[in-house]
């Protein structure tokens, strides 16, 4: 039903593998893949390649991130789309603003790891409702941002044309500031650390941030 | 650091702040731009990008800008 593909199973300030255990405990079928699971992908193959070796067998695959920071997502949710899965996304990326509406499925919409749990079985057994999740794919087709250098480059182009070549910005006076809050101008922290007994009540730890 | 130049400064940043929690100490008021996931940094560059396959041609006439992008 749902695959985990993971190569650091110690660097977890999300509690990932907490949560892991929660929706197994709730009677979702999870196979883990990499360094940490009883599963493994064919030595040569790699990154993106795990996922599309093991796309026919799975419906959801975990895009879990190590840490729930502001906007933080990874390539994971690229290589679900790309290898044929529907992502099940534990973060705090904006994927609502990433990617097209019931592309995906995302651990905060659920009121507890209880209510996913239930929604994820019962996708599993309405092939017609789990379909549902691949209707973008008549209007849209993913592609990986690979060439980022590129278009770090095109837009620092366009930077340096400004005016003033954001000399203004005072975002940065401390840079630190920025970095671990959300905005410079509260202390709202850009992370969140749940305990690992706080996932039946997901609203409450997303609340803090 | 920074006095003898007039370049911008750009930082990159790809781990999140529970891995990178360093002070930035007197770098800290070095930069004019970051390069990061953060979607409110200067460059940001999304892993994924969702290319639409169909026009909506649901307006379409000679010469607007939809049967433009056709020719």
């Amino acid at each position: 039903m749902a695959a985990w593909i993971v190569s650091n199973c110690h660097l977890q300030p999300s509690k990932r593998n907490e949560l892991v255990a929660a929706l197994k405990n709730h009677s979702v079928s999870v196979d883990t893949f990499g360094a940490c699971g009883q599963k493994k992908c064919s030595e040569k193959s790699h990154h993106g390649n795990c996922y599309r070796e093991i796309a026919d067998d799975y419906k959801f695959v975990f895009a879990f991130e190590n840490s729930l920071c502001q906007d933080y997502i990874t390539e994971k949710f690229y290589n679900a789309f790309d290898a044929g899965m529907v992502p099940i996304v534990y973060g705090l990326g904006n994927t609502s603003a990433l990617a097209p509406p019931h592309s995906h499925i995302n651990v905060f919409d659920f009121k507890s790891v209880k209510e996913l749990a239930e929604y994820l079985i019962y996708l599993d057994k309405n092939p017609k409702k789990y379909l549902e999740y691949w209707k973008w794919r008549d209007n849209f087709r993913v592609i990986s941002s690979f060439d980022a250098w590129c278009g770090a480059c095109e837009r620092i182009q366009r930077l340096l044309a400004l005016p003033d070549k954001g000399s203004g910005h005072v975002k940065y006076d401390n840079i630190e500031s920025w970095w671990k809050y959300v905005t410079t101008t509260t202390n709202t922290s850009a992370c969140i650390h749940p305990k690992a007994d706080k996932f039946d009540d997901l609203q409450s730890l997303i609340s803090s941030h | 650091m920074r006095k003898n130049s007039t370049a911008p400064w750009l930082l990159s940043l790809f781990e999140s702040p529970d891995h990178i929690s360093s002070p930035f100490g007197e770098m800290g008021s070095l930069f004019n731009w970051t390069w990061s996931y953060r979607m409110d940094s200067e460059v940001f560059i999304p892993h994924l990008k969702f290319i639409p396959t169909k026009l909506d041609l649901g307006n379409w006439e000679p010469g607007s800008q939809a049967a433009n992008a056709l020719l």
